[in-house]
């Protein structure tokens, strides 16, 4: 179990009390989004569609690198590692 | 001293206007929820509670409240959601309305258009299936502002009976609490006439209820305006002396039976005020005849106004409230005789609604 940050985008750090980040202890990136919604149930419905899936226009960043959520299970953190939430920009 | 409220729900957040009785000047509270679209507002007066339709293009639609008029907000626990082994996709909470008849009881509307129920204030959602799974569904089809459930009325004299419309559907009527529905279209016309003959197709853009007479409904349609004196059984058309059949808003006044209040737009394609001159129309014969209002509406103008952005306060006489896609928001304290701009520009408005505390 590692201790890591957990970035959110700007519209959402309303419901973490206005904080662009949360610090958990997880093991992997799929598992730090499961230590994520334990901590802050309200982001599911944005964070997640219907379906169960990433929200079409978010992506996963994993100390910088794009991560496939459907594909992260075994990809391991380390202390201090950063996980990033994008939400996808488009236009100038 | 009563003090009006002028909900707005914007492109970009909810805004609280707020005036006295003589609705003479306005202060304005917001943007709350900056940066999210808010479809509705419903202030629930037992609660103090402010209610929104909360959505983003990114992050998806949930019910929200506020229990100080706008500046924090709580999020419902289990906001509506289709099933996830579903194909229909829940873009937007699109309209909140409370049961007049059980004070724990509201109503979604949202897009794709279903119904969804809550008996515990909104805190936790289950859809309507004899709706949302209603005989007709797979022939639903979608207006151009999506397929979308964005009337929802409440027979205040019977708890089992209400009204929804969808556009571009029509109008289904339950009587049994919703556990079944049949869809009161006699007397519309299809929003396409190359349609095949069907029961479904009628783009049905406002239905309101007089709140003196649960048998009386109005609506305005993608084919012109519509009155039914039967409960929604059939309808007749009442837009003779309007300038145009096309537009989106309508509302009734909440205590002169026969009062409403519409601004026709131009034609399908354009969606805009008539030759560029904003007019309120306003009868006072329950549709009969209408009369065109421009005292001080802007001289040209080439403003939309949506289905939801059009209101009316409860005091005498009657304010009533237009607010346009640019923004702007007009105010009448004189039921409608006069019009003056209130002093602001929102984002987008999407819902106007009005109400008056004491």
């Amino acid at each position: 179990m590692a201790t890591v940050t957990v970035r959110l985008p700007g519209l959402l750090s309303r419901f973490t009390e206005g904080d662009r980040q949360v610090i958990l202890d997880a093991e992997t990136v799929e598992d730090c989004f499961d230590r994520l919604l334990e901590a802050v149930p309200a982001l599911e419905p944005h964070l997640f569609d219907g379906d169960g899936d990433l929200r079409a226009h978010l992506r996963v960043v994993h100390n910088g690198e794009p991560v496939d959520l459907a594909t992260s299970e075994a990809q391991h953190i380390e202390a201090g590692d950063t996980v990033t939430i994008l939400q996808a920009v488009s236009g100038g | 001293m009563s003090r009006v409220l002028l909900l707005a729900g914007t492109r970009k957040g909810a805004f609280v206007l707020e005036s006295d009785a003589d609705r003479g000047g306005w202060t304005v509270h917001g943007p709350h929820l900056a940066g999210w679209k808010v479809a509705d507002l419903y202030y629930d007066r037992p609660t103090d509670r402010l209610y929104g339709a909360v959505g983003h293009f990114v992050y998806g639609s949930t019910v929200q409240w506020s229990d100080d008029l706008g500046k924090n907000w709580e999020q419902a626990a289990e906001s509506p959601a289709y099933p996830e082994e579903s194909d229909r996709e829940l873009n937007q909470v699109w309209t909140i309305v409370p049961s007049p008849h059980d004070p724990d009881t509201l109503y979604a509307g949202v897009d794709e258009a279903g119904l969804f129920v809550s008996r515990d204030r909104g805190d936790t959602w289950s859809a309507v299936s004899g709706l949302n799974d209603h005989g007709t569904r797979d022939q639903w089809f979608p207006g151009k502002g999506g397929l979308c459930l964005h009337s929802i009325l409440v027979d205040p004299d019977d708890p089992d009976r209400m009204w929804v419309g969808i556009s571009a559907v029509g109008v289904f009527r339950t009587v049994d609490g919703g556990d079944t529905w049949t869809l009161q279209n006699d007397g519309l016309e299809l929003v396409d006439q190359d349609l095949a003959e069907g029961p479904v197709g009628s783009c049905v853009h406002r239905v309101v209820l007089d709140p003196t007479d649960p048998e009386r409904l109005f609506q305005q349609n993608h084919r012109g305006v519509f009155r039914s004196a039967d409960g929604a059984d059939s309808w007749e058309r009442i837009d003779e002396g309007l300038p145009s059949t096309f537009g989106f808003p309508m509302v009734v006044h909440p205590s002169d039976p026969g009062t409403l209040y519409t601004v026709p737009l131009e034609s399908d394609e354009r969606r805009m005020a008539i030759d560029g001159r904003p007019a309120v129309y306003r009868s006072s014969d329950a549709g009969t005849s209408w009369e065109r209002i421009v005292t001080g509406l802007p001289g040209r103008a080439w403003l939309t106004v949506l289905r939801q952005a059009m209101a009316v306060d409860t005091l005498d006489p009657v304010g009533v409230y237009v607010g346009t896609t640019g923004g702007d928001v007009y105010a009448s304290n004189d039921a409608g005789d006069s019009w003056a701009p209130i002093d602001c520009r929102l984002p987008r408005i999407f819902s106007l609604n009005a109400v008056v505390l004491e």
